[in-house]
């Protein structure tokens, strides 16, 4: 899919390949882990449900069409830990996404983080640190 | 990696990890006191979350391409047949056969390898029942001096006893698990002739460590370690515990609304 969408960046981040998202039950063999997008959206759904909570939104592509993306994050024990919850979202909201996208170029990607009334949230789609990284 | 790429993955991991960080801090606070004797009761979570999570495999043994488990001819016959969407033989979710995504208890011993939380023990003179945050399961370790069934009907959660090696060591056999069911979360396989033993070490009031071996003479060559000393961290006793639940009717959605339209073929 070419990247005809109103995308305000794209980078591809030197890091290296994340074998999976955090917690991920479905892991990430459809994404381009080397990839970050950023997109301006509006949400149309958010579903907060096992295994893996979904954002629907819209996004306008260059030529103005209208383009429906979905993405997901972990489930809603993860999220809630993050900050995350049923009703943080409702359609209508201007966010702004930053999304590892699919390989197949499907709108659909994985929410690394967003962006919702100028305060920043934590999605997925980093690394998961090594157990050492996380020792207290 | 640059500095400034360094900078903000320590940031994201730093952010990622503050709530489990915070619930360390305060669940028990103070120095930790000595264990109690022959007593395991209590409210419990992985010291690091995600030392629970294991999503490439059994903590110990993660396929990661590092690590291999002592495959017999037949047991890597066996692997090869699982399609893990995990681990160094992901493949995408039209081609996995992952039993647990189709809802199917994950069955012991991946409970403990795979999506291990907030877990709750409870003791009394006959029994030490286990109750986990995924999917809602409980495990009974019976204590009464009972052996393990001789040429039993295999269970997802097999059969489980449990004896006091020392004041602070309890020792669990479990043998009887259904051999459809997977170990981890990377499509270790094993058959109904598995025996797993786990040593849980109350090492200080505050702390369990829990190891784990894998014995299934068929498929692995020699025993091997799936957990070695998982440190778990005691919290408040009025924990309530998460619910975590597979449920078919969000699976489906999840696939409907998502995975599938990570299926189709590349776009030109």
């Amino acid at each position: 899919m070419e990247r005809k969408l109103y995308i305000t960046s794209l980078i591809a981040l030197g890091l290296a390949a994340a074998p999976t998202g955090l917690f991920a039950h479905h892991g990430s063999a459809l994404y381009d882990t080397n990839k970050r997008i950023t997109v301006q959206a509006v949400v149309t759904d958010w579903l907060w449900a096992n295994p893996h909570c979904l954002l629907e939104f819209d996004v306008k592509d260059d030529k103005g069409n209208t383009v429906h993306w979905n993405a997901e994050v972990s489930n809603p024990q993860d999220m809630t830990n993050l900050g995350w919850s049923r009703k943080m979202f409702k359609p209508g909201d201007e966010v702004t996404l930053t999304l590892v996208p699919a390989k197949n170029g499907e709108p659909i990607g994985r929410i690394v983080e967003v962006i919702l009334n100028g305060k920043k949230y934590t999605g997925m789609g980093v690394r998961p640190p090594a157990p050492e990284e996380s020792k207290q | 990696m640059s500095e400034p790429s360094a900078v903000l993955a320590l940031a994201v991991i730093t952010a990622w990890m503050h709530p489990f960080v915070a619930v360390a801090q305060t669940a028990t606070g103070g120095a930790a006191a000595p264990p109690p004797v022959r007593d395991l009761s209590g409210v419990w979570q992985p010291a690091n979350a995600l030392d629970g999570i294991q999503p490439n495999g059994a903590r110990n043994m993660p396929a990661d391409g590092k690590h291999e488990p002592p495959y017999t001819a037949f047991g890597l016959e066996l692997f090869k047949r699982n399609k893990p969407s995990n681990g160094t033989t992901e493949v995408n979710p039209a081609e996995e056969n992952d039993p647990a995504h189709a809802c199917d208890p994950q069955g012991f011993p991946r409970e403990n390898l795979f999506e291990l939380r907030t877990t709750q023990i409870v003791q009394n003179p006959n029994q030490t029942i286990i109750l986990y945050t995924y999917g809602r399961i409980y495990r009974i370790v019976w204590t009464d001096g009972r052996a393990l069934p001789k040429d039993p009907d295999p269970r997802w959660f097999g059969y489980s006893i449990g004896r006091w090696r020392d004041d602070y060591t309890f020792v669990v056999e479990t043998s009887g698990t259904d051999a459809r069911t997977w170990l981890d979360n990377a499509g270790r396989p094993h058959t109904e002739d598995m025996r797993v033993e786990e040593i849980f070490h109350r090492v200080n009031r505050d702390r369990v460590e829990l190891s784990m071996t894998i014995d299934d003479p068929k498929v692995y060559s020699k025993p091997w370690l799936a957990l070695d000393n998982l440190p778990m961290r005691l919290v408040p006793a009025n924990t309530d515990m998460p619910e975590m639940m597979c449920s078919p009717s969000e699976l489906a959605e999840y696939n409907k609304r998502h995975a599938s339209k990570g299926q189709n073929p590349s776009k030109p």
